[in-house]
């Protein structure tokens, strides 16, 4: 047993502690999304829920119980000092702390210049889809009430593999929930449904986001499309400048950057184009940031002006969650309660101040069967108005003739587990 | 013979055994400045000055390599950091071209191929800024990016000789009966060519493949590991820059939570437990052990950047190698930082060069 962390009590089985965790990760997402008027005196604060759940993975995953060897004893206040399981480990690993026989989903990215993608078992997919409406709800679907929900994005086979397209549909069901037809009623919904992706045979298809459009100008409701930036990239250069208008209260999910594709686009332009053609608001694009080794996602605030619609009711208005900002600037994400980023001094994990460079390090909650404590390549900032993604991190950069720390060489026989 | 390209190798040469001399004061002025250029620990310059200059060709190895050596009116050398002592093979290179020899020094790494100029009578020019005409010979040493974006600036005619990144790779086969001694030494030799210049060089092993059962890969490795450790105290790693060290620590905790790693001095060597995976880990002492049922086949997947294969205990292997790969280094473990001097080290292109 690591010393690092107390034992949270009594011993459970792996899988009893995982689903009391797990439940306990839900509670609390849901105790700060919708917070009661008084706050219930077993409920948890992060640095504790971390702690028990970083203690279960050091007993149940040994590759966890291998970094924190030797490390000191941590308590509540003290998660800068967590050691982070590195996002290479993804790769090259099952980062989980159950068996695979008990994975619910296997999530994996792509277009990575790797050979190998990462891969994120994930074993409890309620904790997932918890905490993506609860962020849902307080960012990109902040102001609406229905809309119509679609994805630059291909269609998911009959397993999804990709978190992304996993929280693409979750949004589909929960924000929309019906069939894209102009009178519903009686129609059953399928996330599945071929006409809400709009990315098929490798190219986007304006023709159907036009139809998309139509229906949702027929039922009086905004349309939100979910789109990596690669795809809208695509989108926008096939139309060539040709405006596709899209109903009055329209968004756009931006998420993803441009990994292992030839093409490169100025964020801040294609944030324009898209406007220009879509003929809504610069400020109807809210950027997430995601990643296959993390369960929770991280969000744009809108910018301008508070875009909160008038509360239903007075009560509603008193709870309404304090913990997303009101205004924010393009660019500058934040995270929900339940996930924590700093950035870190690359060599030695040390927090740095703001302003300063390093790499992104989160704690996410969510995680409760993978890593708690992930640490990234991806250099970032904080800064008051939030965190600054900068891109990779890039290697060190070989003097002359020696050969970068790299990713796998080829070889058969790579099946990891 | 009385070629004057010879006189001038010569006295590159006697300029190189100064420098290597402890007991000469330019061997001693070495010393201070290279210890403040490369990062290399005292120990570990002392390593490369002792064992991996190329004193040893003699009059007539040169007067060899004169007539092998594609002849040009001019040559120019644009030399890279990395590996301090490769400037001397770089500019003998040269000097077997052309008696008009220029060389643009690293910033990083000036320290070697001044002293060479100011040692050896002026056997080259060291220039800020190499202009290559049409008919020239350019040697360039380092990034694919650099490489790219030299060639792309030249006039046309220019014959470039562009050498670019590599690594090296050991192959360690299990014997039919353990022979303790032998093991030993053979991890004692690899543990040597990884130190060198901290790993730095293109023929550094990076990747060690093992042939045979997981228990052999497994002693293998902590033999390894104990021998790295031992020439950590005889020849300490020098410091890593921040992208370096940065690196290092991703690939430390990495490898400690994948499984299979183990302390080697302040380096690290990890034993990957999918068979026939491999990484290339960070420069600064990181050997990734990568089990494998056929060596030959992942020299072959791997062989556009190899440049060396260190061999124990495959006979056959170095021929069957250089029908596969064709020309690289296969040299024992233990020799892969000695190549003689007998033409550029990356035998991938030698002396071929492009004209652009």
């Amino acid at each position: 047993m690591p010393s690092l962390l107390s034992a949270p009590g009594a011993p459970h089985s792996p899988l009893r502690t995982s689903r009391l965790l797990h439940e306990r990760v839900r509670r609390f997402a849901e105790l700060a999304t919708d917070p009661p008027l008084v706050r219930p005196a077993d409920a948890d604060d992060f640095d504790t829920l971390a702690l028990d759940i970083a203690h279960f993975q050091a007993t149940e995953c040994p590759g966890y119980a291998r970094l924190l060897d030797g490390a000191e004893q941590l308590a509540p206040g003290e998660l800068d000092r967590l050691p982070a399981v590195p996002a290479e480990a993804f790769r090259l690993a099952r980062v989980a702390a159950h068996p695979s026989d008990l994975d619910s989903y296997v999530f994996q990215s792509s277009g990575t210049t790797a050979d190998q993608s990462a891969r994120h078992a994930v074993r409890d997919i309620g904790t997932y889809e918890t905490l993506a409406l609860c962020l849902g709800r307080q960012t990109l679907f902040r102001h609406l009430d229905r809309a119509v929900v679609v994805a630059l994005a291909p269609p998911p086979g009959p397993k999804i593999t990709s978190s992304l397209t996993f929280m693409m549909a979750l949004y589909m069901r929960e924000f929309d929930g019906r069939a894209l037809t102009a009178s519903p009623s009686g129609a059953p919904f399928s996330p599945f449904a071929f006409e809400r992706w709009l990315f098929t045979s490798g190219q986007p298809d304006p023709t159907a986001l036009e139809r998309a459009a139509r229906v949702a100008r027929a039922r009086h409701e905004p349309l939100v499309l979910l789109s990596t930036s690669f795809a809208l990239a695509s989108l926008l250069e096939g139309l060539d400048e040709e405006e596709l208008d899209l109903p009055k209260g329209s968004l756009v999910m931006l998420t993803g950057g441009f990994k292992g594709r030839k093409t490169e686009l100025d964020e801040s332009a294609l944030r324009r184009a898209a406007a220009r053609t879509f003929r809504i608001p610069a400020a109807a694009i809210l950027a997430e940031y995601g990643m296959t080794e993390l369960t929770s996602q991280l969000y744009e605030a809108w910018s301008g002006p508070s875009r909160d619609l008038p509360a239903r009711d007075a009560s509603a208005l008193a709870r309404r969650p304090t913990w997303w900002p009101e205004g924010g600037e393009p660019g500058r994400y934040h995270c929900p309660p339940w996930l924590r980023v700093s950035v870190v001094d690359p060599v030695t994990h040390a927090r740095l101040p703001d302003g300063q460079v390093g790499v992104a390090r989160f704690i996410d909650l969510g995680n409760v069967d993978s890593a708690l404590c992930v640490v990234t390549e991806d250099l970032a900032r904080t800064t008051e108005a939030g965190l600054e993604l900068l891109g990779r991190r890039p290697g060190a950069e070989a003097r002359g003739c020696s050969l970068p720390f790299e990713g796998l060489l080829r070889g058969p026989g790579r099946t990891l587990w | 013979m009385n070629d004057p390209r010879l006189e001038r190798l010569l006295a590159l040469r006697e300029a190189a055994k100064r420098i290597a001399s402890p007991d000469d004061a330019a061997g001693r002025r070495a010393r201070l400045e290279l210890l403040a250029s490369t990062g290399l620990s005292a120990e570990g310059i002392e390593l490369v000055l002792g064992e991996c200059l190329e004193l040893t060709a003699g009059r007539a190895a040169l007067a060899q390599l004169l007539r092998r050596a594609p002849q040009a009116r001019r040559a120019h050398v644009l030399l890279s950091a990395n590996v301090f002592s490769a400037a001397y093979r770089a500019i003998v290179l040269a000097l077997l071209q052309s008696e008009d020899v220029h060389v643009r020094a690293s910033r990083r790494e000036p320290v070697l191929p001044t002293l060479l100029a100011e040692l050896s009578a002026g056997a080259f020019t060291l220039e800020d800024t190499l202009s290559p005409e049409p008919g020239d010979h350019l040697w360039v040493y380092g990034t694919k990016e650099t490489l790219d974006s030299v060639r792309g600036s030249l006039p046309s005619g220019v014959h470039f000789h562009g050498h670019g990144p590599g690594m090296g790779v050991a192959v360690v086969v299990e014997p039919d009966r353990m022979q303790d001694v032998e093991l030993d030494q053979a991890a004692d030799g690899l543990a040597l060519d990884t130190i060198a210049f901290d790993q730095r060089g293109c023929l550094s092993p990076r990747v060690v493949l093992v042939q045979g059962s997981d228990e052999f890969a497994a002693d293998f490795t902590s033999r390894l590991a104990r021998a790295l450790s031992a020439w950590e105290r005889a020849v300490p790693r020098g410091r890593l820059d921040e992208a370096e060290a940065a690196d290092a620590r991703r690939y430390e905790d990495t490898m400690i939570y994948v499984g299979g790693a183990l302390r080697a001095g302040r380096g690290l060597v990890a034993i990957d437990p999918v068979a026939e995976r491999a990484l290339v880990p960070p420069v600064g002492r990181y050997l990734h052990v990568t089990r494998t049922a056929d060596p030959l086949a992942r020299l072959v997947d791997w062989a556009d950047r190899i440049t060396c294969v260190g061999m124990w205990g495959a006979p056959l292997l170095a021929g069957l190698c250089e029908t596969k790969l064709g020309p690289r280094r296969y040299v024992p473990l233990g020799q892969m930082q000695k190549p003689p001097l007998d033409g550029p080290v990356d035998l991938r292109t030698g002396f071929a060069a492009e004209i652009t």
